[in-house]
């Protein structure tokens, strides 16, 4: 922990910065080391050997291309992992790390490959122009050169172009085209017509589009290497876990090859539920997976490193005296099952119930009652009697739509690279789960 | 404690002396959120009585001008906006100028595509609208969140629930006695003198108070066979009140009462067209499954009555029995499966209408304890073995399961039924002493049923011509 940071002391404080959406930063002194207490020592290993890197000893031998897909819950921490993995990536003989968040950069409703492939380019293009990396005109002209024949040629190409005043592409070398492209990323997340438009026109131009990128991706890697900025590309693409229905299967699955097409290495989140419903391409890396923090073993051993991060995520959130007991530190950790949003969610409960400044049992108690109500509102019966037979027996139980709800809600939380599931722990103090769990006792289910 | 933190303190406790104590702990803890927590937030309120949520967002907004923090209102209507763009262009205005906005009438607005559409731009909202978004919605709307819009879901700054007591009268007022009035004429006859003045004062008394008056009146005369009556109000005085207020849920349920008037006055075609097209379409709009489905249910009462038993099967399987089922309302799918019983039974299924009975309803109205509920469903398995010739068990079963309920619940409508259909069985099973017992209890079903003044009366007294029975000498007249 940074020595100069203090958490919060007061209750009202701590309620007013806590915020379930906000990714800590590799500086942020909030942040915690979760990787034994996830199991996921092995997770960034993991990944950087499918980039080609062995992080021990530094070495290189990246693939051509690769597109990687990271799993997890939701909230369990993906991005605010992967901002960290990124400081260990990144440098010279290593990557030069690109980061895009679909969610903020593009509209996540109906995304499709073309928005992305622009998002990419553009996010690319900047990242030379900050480093100071200059490319020359002939590892633009590709694009350059598809620009003019294919966008600039069309309606929404000719309306866009007056938009932008710096003029052709390849005038303003990289700050010219990372303009052009963010003024189509920007048509893209904004404007309807033009969105059609420009991804009918990528469709129906794509070979020519990805080999434009691929140079393009090919001479700035060159270019990165000469300049000690890394030695290849990595594109860390956030928000793609939160593509919903059959936007995900059309971006992951219908669209798989157009992705696969960019020769280079790209890293996804993806949503858990994807994972199980076995329809995925296979030359995506389909197998990597955040996982959660581990509060107990299989077995029920408790798991000491997991129980020491959880608390302290929470004592960096909330000040240690503001607890009246251990005890009560301790109940909000189990409480949580592992999960760092749910840990939050509970402890903006306490502040809420908290009369004084002080958190004691009797508000523990009542913030795990208030978060388990919240799971009894969508949970049916069979929900209580298909979890409470996970927990009896430990069994994977497959991975139906029902389970696949679970899980995605957080009924049912999933550990160790997804061996292992157990339910949330609110629910077991919920009474459907109680009769449910007498249910299958009794039947020996 | 800070000085700002004590006259918060202060401030919250004093908002909140009106409300009733259930709900004064969401209320304070929706308070510290809404005070102390981050500038957006999605806080998602289970509200479903209007004047409730009327009043709490009158003290919410107290304390919150109080605080120099300044709130807002949305009202959404069926198509205002038109879309979820256009819901965050207003959102977006409106943050630009308010800390917190009040999202009413989602109820009619969010729909399940809008829902899929709102989750999907929850960022987009975060960053263009950021103030604290009171979303106010009914318990099955926010029951239906996390699966229609999980990633909203995940971001809720928390749930806070406001339920009704049940005594307090809501906009939306729903039938105001309990299924057993066992008041006496003379009785209701007052009650409708008091609320005939009561609607009569001049000036007449504010829609929201006047509103349960009329649903009750109509009621009353609803029970007492005084059915153009009750029609009356329900069309013109009612149904027109909500068209006006565009409370499109409350008119729906109107029309719903219309329909079981005519229904009760054998109008089936009638009611059969105003539940398929002015009641379950609003239902379905507004995706409130359960009543859907209880409508559904309602239109196959209609086609059992008339004898299409297939079409009321389908619709009792495959459009009720699902949606309770997948609502976890074991009890709901215990009385539907009665219902089916109700047509197998009418069909001459005798023992699968049996064995639904005895395994699908009876065990969960015993699991649940309502016994009203097991006396019901005891009579019905009686009734199938009287069909079947099984008279003494038939008997033990009305006297000894069905009638010692209803005697103790005082449901003088169930326990004179039940009277009846034990002097019907032992006028069939004919052993000494039986004639002189049915002749009893027939006479006593009598006199409860002219008590009541019910068509049964009719029914009972033309049992005891046939059977040349009178109830001078047996059962003297109550």
């Amino acid at each position: 922990m940074t020595e100069s940071y203090r958490p919060p002391s007061d209750i009202l404080e701590v309620l007013q910065q806590i915020e379930y959406e906000e990714p800590l930063g590799p500086d942020d002194p909030r942040y915690v080391d979760t990787r034994e207490a996830r199991g996921s020592q092995r997770t960034l290993d993991r990944l950087a050997r499918k980039l080609g890197l062995l992080l021990a000893d530094g070495r290189m031998y990246p693939p051509r291309q690769k597109h990687v897909l990271f799993f997890g819950h939701t909230g369990s921490g993906k991005t605010t992992e992967l901002l960290h993995y990124a400081t260990q990536l990144e440098g010279p003989g290593r990557f030069c790390i690109v980061q895009l968040d679909i969610t903020k950069d593009l509209d996540r409703n109906n995304l499709q490959y073309a928005d992305t492939l622009m998002a990419m380019a553009r996010a690319l293009l900047h990242r030379l122009d900050v480093a100071g990396v200059d490319l020359g005109t002939d590892a633009l002209a590709p694009l350059d050169a598809w620009f003019s024949e294919r966008v600039l040629t069309t309606e929404a190409g000719r309306e866009l172009r007056t938009e932008i005043k710096t003029g052709a592409a390849g005038k303003g070398g990289i700050p010219g085209l990372v303009k052009l492209f963010a003024s189509f990323t920007a048509a893209f997340k904004a404007n309807a017509t033009y969105k059609d438009e420009l991804r009918r026109v990528i469709r129906n131009s794509f070979g020519e589009l990805a080999a434009a990128f691929n140079t393009l991706i090919q001479r700035a890697e060159d270019a990165l290497r000469d300049t000690g900025n890394g030695s290849r590309v990595v594109f860390i693409i956030d928000g793609t876990d939160k593509l919903r229905g059959e936007d995900t299967r059309l971006f992951f699955v219908h669209d798989a090859e157009q992705l696969l097409a960019i020769e280079t290495l790209v890293v996804y989140t993806a949503p858990l539920s994807l994972k199980y419903e076995g329809n995925l391409a296979g030359k995506l890396d389909a197998d990597l997976m955040l996982p959660m923090i581990k509060l107990a073993e299989r077995n029920g051993t408790p798991c000491d490193a997991g129980m020491r991060a959880v608390r302290d995520i929470l004592l960096r959130r909330a000040d240690r005296t503001l607890f009246a007991t251990d005890d009560d530190i301790e109940r909000l950790v189990q409480a949580c099952g592992g999960h760092p949003r749910e840990l939050l969610r509970l402890l903006k409960l306490c502040c809420e119930f908290a009369e004084d400044d002080c958190i004691d049992a009797a508000t523990v108690d009542a913030a795990v009652r208030q978060l388990a109500s919240e799971y009894r509102r969508f949970l049916a019966p069979d929900d209580y009697a298909l979890l409470a037979g996970i927990d009896r027996d430990g069994i994977h139980a497959g991975n139906d739509e029902r389970t696949r709800r679970l899980l995605y809600n957080l009924a049912l939380l999933e550990y160790n690279d997804g061996t292992w599931r157990r339910s949330h722990p609110v629910v077991r103090t919920l009474e459907g789960y109680a009769r449910a769990a007498e249910a299958a006792a009794e039947t020996g289910n | 404690m800070t000085d700002d933190a004590h006259r918060f303190h202060l401030d919250r406790h004093r908002a909140a002396t009106e409300l009733a104590p259930e709900h004064i702990p969401d209320f304070q803890r929706l308070l510290k959120d809404l005070c102390y927590g981050s500038r957006f937030q999605l806080l998602i309120l289970d509200c479903r009585d209007e004047r409730l949520r009327e009043l709490l967002i009158a003290r919410i907004d107290e304390v919150l001008e109080g605080r120099r923090l300044r709130p807002a209102r949305l009202r959404l209507a069926p198509d205002d906006p038109a879309d979820v763009p256009a819901l965050e262009a207003v959102l977006a205005t409106l943050a630009a100028d308010h800390d917190a906005i009040h999202i009413t009438g989602a109820d009619a607005w969010l729909t399940d595509p809008r829902w899929r559409a709102l989750n999907i731009r929850r960022e987009a909202i975060a960053e263009r609208a950021p103030a604290r978004l009171l979303l106010w919605l009914t318990p099955e709307q926010v029951s239906r969140l996390p699966d229609l819009a999980p990633d909203l879901w995940a971001w809720r700054s928390g749930v806070f629930a406001f339920e009704a007591a049940p005594d307090e009268p809501r906009p939306a007022p729903e039938r105001f006695d309990a299924a057993i009035d066992n008041r006496s004429l003379a009785q209701r006859s007052r009650r409708i003198a008091e609320l005939r003045a009561y609607l009569a004062e001049d000036p007449p008394p504010p829609d929201d108070l006047r509103l349960p008056l009329l649903d009750e009146l109509a009621t009353l005369y609803e029970d007492l066979g005084e059915w153009d009556k009750a029609l009356r109000i329900r069309r013109e005085e009612e149904l027109p009140v909500y068209e006006r207020l565009g409370d499109v849920r409350s008119a729906a349920i109107t029309q719903g009462q219309i329909a079981d008037l005519l229904q009760a006055r054998g109008e089936l075609d009638a009611a059969l067209r105003i539940r398929r097209e002015e009641e379950l379409p609003v239902y379905e709009r507004l995706g409130d499954v359960r009543a859907a489905a209880v409508t559904q249910g309602k239109i196959a009462d209609v086609l059992q009555a008339r004898g299409e038993l297939d079409a009321a099967l389908r619709i009792r399987r495959e459009e009720e029995l699902p949606v309770y089922e997948r609502l976890g309302d074991v009890r709901e799918v215990a009385i539907t499966q009665g219902k089916v019983a109700d047509v197998l039974q009418a069909q001459g299924e005798l023992d699968a209408a049996l064995r639904i009975r005895r395994e699908e309803a009876l065990p969960v109205f015993e699991r649940l304890g309502d016994v009203r509920e097991v006396a019901i469903t005891q009579g019905k398995i009686a009734d199938v073995l009287q069909a079947r010739g099984e008279l003494d068990a038939a008997l033990r079963i009305r006297r000894e399961e069905a009638l010692p309920v209803f005697e103790r619940l005082g449901d003088v409508h169930s326990l004179l039924i039940t009277r009846a259909n034990i002097a019907l069985a032992l006028l069939q099973r004919a052993a000494d002493g039986d004639r002189v017992e049915a002749n009893t209890l027939l006479c006593e079903a009598l006199a409860d049923a002219r008590r009541l003044r019910i068509p049964e009366t009719e029914t009972i007294e033309r049992m005891l011509a046939e059977q040349g029975m009178d109830c001078d000498a047996t059962a003297p007249m109550r």
